[in-house]
């Protein structure tokens, strides 16, 4: 088992000993089992997969979105720092459809490389927490 | 007859008001906790901020990272934070002082200042000598990390480009309700404490390389700062309400002791006098 935090601004949001946790950064996807190698780098906007026993199926993990963040492991524990988290109670289908929408209508209309920068980092976010929405509609599980 | 109404209308409004200051010292208090809980929850990622930078700073020589280069300072930015609001005692004087102060201190080179809250807006507005960047309200009653971005930005970028050669922030620390004591931090260039090496990351990966992670952590030091020093300033101000608005409702209810006195006094010679002109009265008939 290997500890996973999730810091944010707003306190902190995940502390548990999980068996795996898959986390994006800009060079790729990585997995952290228990034992890894010490580790830094930059996450990028995605889903964090945390798998809490080696038992549960790639479907039931838990996915926490993030926008973003420093990521260590050092000494069998993974601090990652983020902007904000998202998780899969506080998102909803409708209001991730429609973020979306508006960013994609943005992009469209952006003129310059700075609004089209930010359109693009709109786009990347609203469609992390629309990914995040997808898997809470398809799943399961009760909450 | 007329001395004991008007009295009478005077206890009624102090009465008012002070039922006016009550509700704000609740409302402060309610609205102090709440910031002090989330200046609190700040905390961890402050410190696991600057130990990732720390740690990084005992393998690498982060001084390569334009944030953490000492220039000589030309000009100097400051972000001040005060309220938008009145009614919080010396919350907003303190700050002003301190600023003062520390302009006087250093009177050389040049000062930009960034105003959260429209009273420091006000107050910079008014000094010549001084160059007022930009102006914030203050952050609403529910803050996010999101309305301090744009200030941010504007500091990290006028920094890069090399009009400002130094940052710092003139903030309200909350120590407890009832102490709270203005700080001065230095934002930039970005200061971290070397520590020793660990030995574990000798041999730790870096993706994409260890300048990138730099650069990364030392943003969010810089935000968490920025962050805390707004919550802890919001703490303070609310604090501060909430004593200025008892001391208020504690002198409205001494007010509204005295003339109660008063009046009870004034209408008991009213009617002293009242029997005394009719015993006078009666007397005077019983005479004829």
């Amino acid at each position: 088992m290997i500890r996973l935090k999730l810091i944010a601004l707003s306190g902190v949001h995940f502390d548990e000993d999980v068996y795996e946790a898959m986390i994006p950064t800009k060079a790729g996807e990585i997995a952290v089992y228990e034992g890894h190698t010490p580790l830094l780098s930059v996450a990028a906007p995605g889903l964090v997969a945390i798998r809490k026993s080696k038992s549960i199926k790639d479907a039931d993990r838990q996915f926490v979105a993030i926008y973003g963040g420093t990521v260590e492991v050092l000494n069998n524990v993974i601090q990652v720092l983020v902007d904000e988290v998202d998780t899969e109670q506080s998102v909803s289908v409708a209001e991730a459809e429609n973020s979306y929408k508006r960013a994609q209508e943005l992009k469209n209309k952006a003129k310059d490389s700075v609004s089209l920068a930010e359109a693009q980092a709109m786009i990347d976010r609203s469609s992390v927490r629309l990914r995040l929405a997808g898997i809470k509609k398809h799943s399961r599980r009760k909450y | 007859m007329s001395n004991t109404t008007a009295l009478k209308r005077r206890i009624g409004s102090v009465k008012n008001t002070r039922q006016i200051t009550k509700a704000m010292e609740l409302v402060a208090a309610s609205k102090m906790k709440r910031a002090q809980a989330q200046a609190q929850a700040t905390r961890e990622y402050r410190v696991s901020a600057q130990g990732i930078l720390s740690r990084l700073a005992g393998i690498t020589d982060v001084s390569n990272n334009p944030l953490f280069s000492v220039r000589d300072t030309k000009t100097h930015m400051v972000m001040l934070i005060s309220s938008d609001l009145g009614l919080a005692g010396g919350y907003d004087a303190n700050v002003f002082k301190k600023f003062t102060a520390m302009m006087k201190e250093n009177s050389k080179h040049k000062v930009k200042t960034i105003a959260v809250g429209k009273k420091a807006g006000q107050f910079v507005s008014r000094l010549k000598e001084v160059d007022m960047a930009s102006a914030y309200g203050m952050f609403s009653d529910h803050p996010s990390p999101a309305d301090i971005r744009p200030a941010i930005t504007d500091i990290l970028k006028r920094y890069e480009e090399g009009s400002i050669d130094k940052a710092s922030i003139i903030y309200t620390e909350f120590i407890s309700n009832l102490t709270q004591e203005v700080r001065v931090i230095d934002l930039l260039p970005a200061k971290v404490e070397k520590q020793e090496k660990v030995s574990e990351l000798e041999v730790a990966i870096f993706e994409p390389n260890i300048d990138e992670i730099v650069e990364d952590a030392v943003l969010r030091l810089i935000e968490v700062q920025v962050w805390q020093a707004v919550l802890e300033s919001l703490a303070s101000e609310y604090s501060m309400r909430m004593v200025a608005m008892k001391n208020a409702s504690d002198n409205a209810k001494d007010i509204i002791d005295d003339l109660t006195l008063e009046y009870n006094t004034a209408r008991q010679s009213v009617i002293t006098q009242e029997i005394a002109e009719i015993v006078g009265g009666a007397e005077a008939v019983s005479q004829l």
